[in-house]
């Protein structure tokens, strides 16, 4: 793969950027510089370069610029397939045309390499050599790694392969302590032992069972033989316990025998009733002696009373009475005020007939009006002020309007006299303010403008356009006129030309290639001849046909001649013979060879033939290019290219289409100025209808001026016209109105006559003026009330006088009927009197029939108590007969006596069923003759030497028990708990952690060893031609300070030694560091060739190497980079100016390439 | 149980000793159920469990039994054929550990159903590589005869025969339902003799991948069998296979991990599901992969934690970089793993250096672990040639890295 060209369309700072490395040199070296200072962007168009062959990095960092879904990398590629021109975007790999292709098209050529190993293998930077130098070290010199690290780039090679074998040391190493194999070892122990310790096993748990139960027995029996002693001790204490309740049981029965003689038992009930008893007999005595006193003080009461039959009998009419009195009071109070009140409304009558100017009615009753009389007088009288405002203003209005009318006429001729304007013109203005409306919208003066200076701007550029089109000279009409051959017969010719140029390219690279192989194999023949004895079968079998010959000339001659000539030939043919045993590979593959050699003149002959042939075809399309431009004009030029010729053309268009926006452009000016015109013949014709004068040059705008001015005037004199006209109409309104005003009046002076005579208002002479009838009817409101409120008075007095006189006769004749006297008397004391009367017979009445009740109740209490008192005699008499006594008091002393006796019986009974029990005996008299032989003092001796011995037996007791609960313990600990269990799981986890790690181990070690094998067999494989080149490589760029590279067996390995100048030689790891730096260079150059030649060559990338390298050296890398450029494509990249001078030295061929700073 | 997986802290804590759990598991579903008796046809432990902790587990587990009145039924297999655990236990009555010679047990029949017959026979030594089938007692007539037997039935090649009897023999033995014990897969032959081989209560290991179960079995009146197949496994292990071809984001990888693990949790009914992750198919990152395994089974793990009662006990990794159209990779790299394959690995040299590496290594492996390392001469080299070859491949990976890839 070559790359012709990179276009850094959008990628990191670089927009647009080209780098064309061209075609590949014919001959010379395919090197390349690409010099940028500082920033310039070297690394950017490295990381862009694999970008495009492996697609942009999804974290790119070369984004800052152009987002990443607008980066994009385009490049010309030369690939075994051919030149291809593709670009990268972030969605994959596009052609020109934007398709997307496979990345397959480019990793094909790369032989399956991906991005890392393109990186490690076809780059080189500062950094790869320093770290190259140091793997030479690492790998102490060893062969086989070197030439590896040197094709593969690897320069971690010695370091990862230590790595994995570290990782793998870290589990296990031989005669190691530690590690993690030790550790999980030590952790199955800890489990092991950790298991140990909790678990039982059967035999353990058998024994242990066993245990617990005779500890049991032993237990049980040491329980009962304490129980024993605990027993005869509880005895002991006993007996000594019951010897003085024995002594006190004698006491009380001493007590006892003291009381005898007391009735058995009382009869129930006996002592809760006795208080109460007692208590009853003394409350009974007072109570008796109470109620006796009592009875005596009423009766003496009730005789004291003396009653009043006459009183009483008239207390009935005493009601009647009191409500004549009360009248006779009122009256007495009421009449004299009546009396004035009656003077007062006869002389206010008399006052109100005066003001009537009748003082002498008679019957001042028959002047009162009645209502439908009133009403109608009141309501015209009301009437009458409004009938009377209605006529005043009616005609004060009409006066007004008459002079409102005569006003605006006056202002009317003044006005038609000044605009002196006949009538007949009217229509015609009419006519006028249409035509005036219609032309104000038009806008042809707008549009005349704006067309005007489109003409103009449009002129320039077709001026522009068609002076682009040199050297073709002529004007625009006479563009339009020329003959153009079609588009697709252009592009046929375009393709034919791409494709011809293509073939061109491809067989005279075909040719070539032959050409050199060709070359290198005659060559390979010539070196296999000169080796002796190497001869092809032609020559063998020329030999021995020779000798044949000789053989038949010797045995037709059988001379001495023919024998010479003969052995001589058979000793050629022998020779040969034996040349071809000893060389017979080298002779085949010389055979071989020429047979190749054969094959490759025929391919060498058809690629020169296709050449030809393709060549003839581009000249064909090439001259008929020349023949379409000069069908178009004899003008241009026959050499344009066919991209100049599409230029040309596209000129072309864009000039015609110019033109055609200019015609347009005068039209739209002509049209405009046309409606211009029409507009202002309309408006004059309008105007002379009209009558309205203009000057004959006004243009269009002073036209429209003056129509509207004429159309102003019309206006105001229409509005003075229907002033007039409103005026005369308003005086006919008002002469209406005043006739109906009068009318009303007329009617209310008939009405109002008719209403006076129908009372005694008309009998005077004539009608009365309004005022007199509105007086008359205020002073009859007054009379009517006066004349009623004078028969009401009279009528009360009367009423009043008659309630007295029946109050006086009722009052004497009760009186009479008591017996009082009623001489000297007023009627009102006489009343006081027969009052006091009857209510003192009224007192005596009621307080004797009080004092009889409560004699009756107190007779009745009386005989309540003497029943109660006969009750508790009988209770009384009861008790003292049963105990022989006389009082209650002295029941009481033998009811205390009988208690006494029956607790002190209780006593002795306890105090000898306690002695029965001390002793266990039923009967006490046993328990007594027991007690009584006791021995008190041996029983406590012996009690104190069992005390002694219990305690010697419970300490015993403890012990077994705990030593049995132990033993339980110990069975029941052993439990069905997972502990055991899951330490087993623990340690099964454990074991599967070692096999797994072991795996890992195993796997690691192994695969150590089997690279270490490899890589010696990757030394045998590449040695021969690896080391040649590397050490031509290494001689070159020491400048021959050493002869070159040698190896030397060292154990089972091989390792590289240099050899120098002086004879002596070193192994790599006593080389300097700037040697070793040197030596990493000379195996990379030669790891390159050894894939060039394997393989088709890719780029090599080389970035700014040679900081530390004095001009000698950098000159000799440059030869180093040269020769490697001869079999591929070398970029070298630099900020050094000086080493594109040194290259230029080295190399004349050299393309240096130039980035500028960035743009900022 | 046998994982890596345990090594997880939170894991061993929610399935630590799972066999133990589905034995009590066992015991709740025969009490739940109200069952009449439970049968266990051999190898409730291996005969190294000298642990007494063991027997008072099975002692108080059978006692709750004993309380809900179900009796059990136990023989003896090829493991615990010599427990002494046992014999120190008391049993209670309703237990019957049948002894070295064929007993048959009448069960109280249900009201109105037929009368039924538990025949069984222990193993007395741990081998028995006759059939113990004519050993039994003849079926009892009129009676639901069931027979209980550890038996490695037809055997498997490789493996030596416990009791072998062939399933036509047991159908034709008269007896009407068979409960056989030793072999850990399931396998049930209906049919007028029921054989039920139930498989093991909780796998132990991925060789025992899978939810497992015991036999729920009702006898009708009549004789008829019903079986229902009830899981117990507390976890369930699986192999569960990602492929990974043509992906070339890192990323990527993890979500398809992701995804296999939730399905295969879907499909999983045991609570807990430990897989084992084996990634297949060509990728551009094969390298990747097989150079940062740890990276990616640390993600693994990460993924399954969020899928849920789901762990990853391991990843292997059989994926390969894909094949390119210009024959083998032409870069050196490619071209020494090449040498590998081709010269290295079968040289003698190189298996003369393999051997040694693994002789020193075996010596310092626990006895336990030295199977590993194959059982005789063939598997040994077998072994490390394919130790061999794996390891080589991550060499070569690391190699691939190449200087610009470093700590990436």
């Amino acid at each position: 793969m070559r790359l012709r060209r990179l276009d850094l369309a959008r990628y990191g700072r670089f927009t647009d950027h080209t780098i064309d490395f061209g075609e590949r040199p014919e001959g010379g070296p395919d090197l390349h510089i690409v010099y940028g200072p500082n920033e310039a962007g070297k690394s950017t168009a490295l990381n862009a370069f694999l970008d495009l062959l492996f697609g942009i990095e999804p974290r790119s960092r070369y984004n800052f610029l152009h987002p990443y879904p607008a980066m994009r990398i385009g490049a010309a590629l030369e690939l075994s397939t051919g030149i291809r021109e593709l670009a990268r975007v972030r969605r994959g790999l596009v052609d020109d045309r934007g398709q997307a292709i496979a990345d397959g098209v480019i990793l094909g050529d790369l032989g399956g390499i991906d991005r890392d190993a393109y990186r490690a293998m076809f780059s080189l930077d500062d950094d790869t050599l320093e770290a190259g130098g140091e793997s030479i070290l690492a790998s102490k010199g060893e062969l086989g790694q070197l030439l590896f690290s040197a094709s593969a780039g690897v320069a971690e090679m010695s370091r990862t392969l230590g790595d994995l074998r570290a990782e793998a040391e870290g589990f296990y190493k031989f005669r190691a302590r530690s590690g993690e194999l030790a550790q999980l070892k030590a952790e199955l122990a800890g489990l092991k032992e950790e298991r140990d310790r909790i678990d039982t096993l059967a035999t353990e748990y058998a024994r242990l069972v066993e245990v617990c139960d005779r500890s049991s027995v032993q237990y049980d029996e040491a329980i009962a033989g304490r129980g024993r002693i605990r027993t005869r001790m509880d005895e002991i204490q006993r007996h000594l316990s019951a010897l003085p309740r024995l002594v006190a049981l004698r006491a009380l029965r001493e007590r006892l025998a003291s009381l005898a003689g007391l009735p058995a038992d009382v009869p129930l009930g006996w002592r809760e009733a006795l208080p109460g008893l007692q208590e009853a007999e003394v409350s009974l005595a007072t109570r008796v002696e109470g109620i006796d006193t009592e009875i005596e003080r009423i009766a003496g009461e009730l005789e004291a009373i003396v009653p009043d039959e006459a009183g009483l009998s008239v207390a009935g009419r005493l009601e009647g009475l009191s409500l004549l009195r009360a009248r006779h009071e009122t009256a007495d109070k009421d009449l004299p005020g009546r009396r004035l009140e009656l003077g007062d409304v006869g002389r206010s009558i008399a006052g109100v007939l005066a003001r009537l100017g009748r003082p002498e009615e008679a019957d001042p009753n028959r002047l009162v009006l009645d209502a439908s009389t009133v009403g109608a007088l009141r309501d015209l009288i009301e009437k009458r002020s409004g009938i009377q405002a209605a006529l005043d203003a009616a005609a004060a209005e009409l006066a007004r309007a008459q002079q409102q009318c005569e006003a605006a006429e006056v202002r009317l001729q003044a006005a038609a006299g000044e605009a002196g304007a006949a009538d007949g013109a009217r229509p015609a203005r009419g006519a006028l303010a249409g035509t005036v409306a219609a032309l104000r919208t038009a806008d042809h003066a707008a549009r005349r403008l704006a067309a005007a200076r489109s003409c103009e701007t449009l002129g320039e550029n077709l001026a522009e356009k068609l002076a682009a089109l040199r050297p073709w000279q002529g004007d625009a009409e006479d563009l339009a006129r020329l003959r153009v051959a079609p588009t697709d017969e252009l592009e046929r010719i375009g393709r034919a030309l791409t494709a011809a140029a293509e073939q061109v390219a491809l067989h005279s690279g075909e040719v070539e290639r032959r050409g050199r192989d060709r070359l290198r194999l005659e060559a390979e023949i010539a070196a296999m001849k000169d080796v002796a004895g190497v001869v092809t079968d032609g020559e063998a079998g020329a030999v021995r046909a020779a000798r044949e010959r000789a053989w038949a000339e010797h045995r037709h001659r059988l001379d001495t001649a023919s024998a010479d000539t003969f052995e001589s030939a058979m000793r050629r043919d022998d020779i040969v013979g034996t040349g071809q045993l000893r060389h017979g590979k080298e002779a085949a593959e010389l055979q071989q060879a020429l047979r190749s050699l054969a094959v490759l003149d025929a391919d060498l002959r058809d690629a020169r033939d296709r050449l030809a042939a393709e060549t003839a075809r581009r000249q064909g399309a090439l001259e008929e290019l020349a023949g379409l431009i000069a069908s178009i004009s004899s003008e241009l030029s026959g050499g344009m290219t066919i991209a100049q010729l599409d230029a040309w053309l596209a000129h072309r268009d864009r000039a015609l289409e110019v033109r055609t926006e200019l015609r347009r452009a005068e039209r739209a000016l002509r049209d405009a100025e046309t409606d211009a015109g029409t507009a202002r013949t309309t408006l004059r014709g309008a105007l002379d209808a009209a009558g309205v004068r203009y000057g004959e040059d006004d243009g269009f705008e002073a036209l429209m001026v003056l129509a509207q001015q004429a159309l102003d005037r019309e206006a105001t004199l229409e509005g003075l016209r229907s002033a007039v006209e409103t005026g005369k109409a308003d005086v006919g309104a008002r002469q209406q109105a005043l006739r109906g005003a009068r009318d009303a009046d007329g009617n209310w002076m008939a009405q109002w006559v008719e209403a006076c005579s129908t009372s005694w208002l008309a009998e005077d002479k004539e009608i009365p003026a309004v005022p007199a009838v509105r007086e008359v009817l205020e002073a009859l409101a007054l009379l009517g009330p006066a004349l009623e409120r004078r028969s009401g008075l009279v009528d009360r007095i009367a009423k009043m006088e008659d309630d007295q006189a029946a109050f006086a006769a009722e009052v004497t004749d009760i009186a009479s009927a008591v017996g009082l006297p009623a001489e000297g008397l007023t009627v009102l004391q006489l009343a006081g009197l027969v009052q006091q009367r009857v209510r003192d017979a009224q007192d005596a009445a009621s307080a004797a029939a009080k004092a009889r009740a409560a004699l009756d109740e107190a007779q009745q209490r009386r005989r309540a108590i003497a029943e109660e008192l006969a009750v508790h005699q009988a209770r009384k008499a009861e008790m003292t007969a049963f105990f022989g006594v006389d009082s209650v008091a002295a029941v009481g002393h033998r009811l205390r006596d009988v208690d006494r006796r029956s607790e002190l019986l209780e006593q002795a009974d306890t105090a000898e069923r306690e002695i029965g029990e001390a002793v266990r005996l039923d009967s006490i008299e046993a328990a007594e003759a027991v007690l009584d032989t006791a021995d008190r003092s041996g029983l406590e001796a012996e009690l104190a030497e069992l005390e002694a011995r219990f305690a010697d037996e419970d300490q015993r007791v403890r012990d077994l028990f705990a030593e049995h609960r132990e033993a339980e313990r110990r069975v029941g600990a052993v439990g069905g708990d997972d502990a055991v269990a899951l330490i087993e799981e623990k340690r099964r986890t454990t074991l599967l952690e070692i096999e797994e790690k072991a795996d890992r181990y195993l796997r690691l070690r192994l695969g150590v060893i089997a690279a270490e094998q490899a890589l010696r067999a990757y030394r045998d494989r590449h040695r021969g031609s690896m080391m040649t080149r590397a050490s031509e490589a290494f001689r070159t760029i020491s400048r021959a300070a050493y002869a070159g590279l040698d190896t030397q067996p060292d154990n089972d390995r091989e390792i590289l030694v240099a050899l120098s100048a002086d004879g002596g030689s070193k192994v790599a790891t006593e080389l300097s560091k700037g040697t070793r730096f040197q030596l990493y260079l000379a195996l990379r150059v030669a790891g390159y060739h050894e894939f060039a030649q394997a393989r088709r060559p890719v780029p090599f990338v080389a970035d700014d190497i040679m900081e530390t390298f004095d001009d000698f050296r950098a000159e000799e890398a440059f030869r180093l980079f040269s020769e490697m450029a001869a079999a591929g494509q070398v970029i070298y990249l630099t900020h050094h100016r000086h080493l594109c001078a040194i290259a230029q030295q080295i190399c004349p061929s050299v393309r240096i390439h130039e980035l500028e700073r960035s743009p900022k | 149980m046998r994982s890596l997986a345990l090594r997880d802290p939170d894991l061993a804590e929610l399935i630590g000793n799972a066999t133990r759990r589905a034995f009590v598991g066992i015991v709740d579903l025969c009490l739940d159920e109200q069952v009449d008796a439970l049968l266990l046809a051999g190898d409730l432990y291996d005969g190294d469990q000298t642990s007494m902790k063991t027997a008072r587990f099975l002692a108080i587990q059978l006692r709750r039994l004993d309380e809900a009145g179900v009796r059990v039924f136990v023989i003896r297999g090829n493991h615990d054929a010599l427990s002494r655990i046992t014999k120190e236990l008391v049993l209670s009555e309703r237990v019957k550990v049948f002894s070295g010679r064929a007993e048959a047990v009448a069960l109280e029949p249900a009201a109105g159903g037929m009368p039924m017959v538990v025949h069984g026979l222990s193993f007395a030594q741990p081998h028995a590589p006759e059939s113990l089938l004519p050993r039994y007692k003849a079926p009892v007539e009129g009676a639901v005869n069931i027979g209980l037997m550890h038996t490695s039935l037809g055997g498997a090649a490789g493996h030596d025969p416990y009791a072998p009897c062939s399933i036509a023999d047991l159908q034709a033995s008269g007896f009407r339902y068979w409960a056989l014990g030793h072999i850990h897969r399931r396998s049930v032959v209906a049919g007028d003799c029921t054989v039920v081989m139930p498989g093991m209560p909780q796998g132990r290991d991925v060789n025992e991948a899978g939810p497992k179960s015991v036999a729920l079995v009702t006898v009708a009146d009549d004789g008829a069998i019903e079986i229902q197949e009830r899981l117990t496994s507390l976890a369930q292990f699986e192999r569960v296979g990602v492929d990974v071809t043509g992906i070339e984001d890192w990323r990527d990888i993890a979500t398809v991990i992701a995804s296999a693990l939730e399905r295969a949790r879907e499909e999983a009914v045991s609570e807990q599901l430990v897989a084992r992750l084996t990634l297949t198919g060509a990728t551009p990152l094969a390298w990747r992969i097989r150079r940062e395994t740890d990276l990616l089974r640390t993600e693994a793990v990460d993924r399954a934690s969020v899928v849920g009662n789901c762990w990853v006990e391991k990843l292997e990794i059989a994926c390969s970089p894909p094949r390119t159209d210009g024959g083998p990779a032409v870069d050196p790299v490619g071209e020494l793993g090449h040498l590998i394959d081709a010269d290295v690995l079968r040289s003698d040299g190189f298996r003369e250096a393999a051997v040694l590496v693994g002789d020193e290594l075996r010596t310092q492996l626990p006895p336990e672990c030295r199977h590993i390392l194959g059982v005789d001469e063939s598997s040994f080299a077998a072994r490390l040639e394919s130790l061999a070859r794996s390891g080589a491949d991550d060499v070569v990976a690391r190699l691939h890295a190449g200087p610009a890839s470093e700590g990436d």
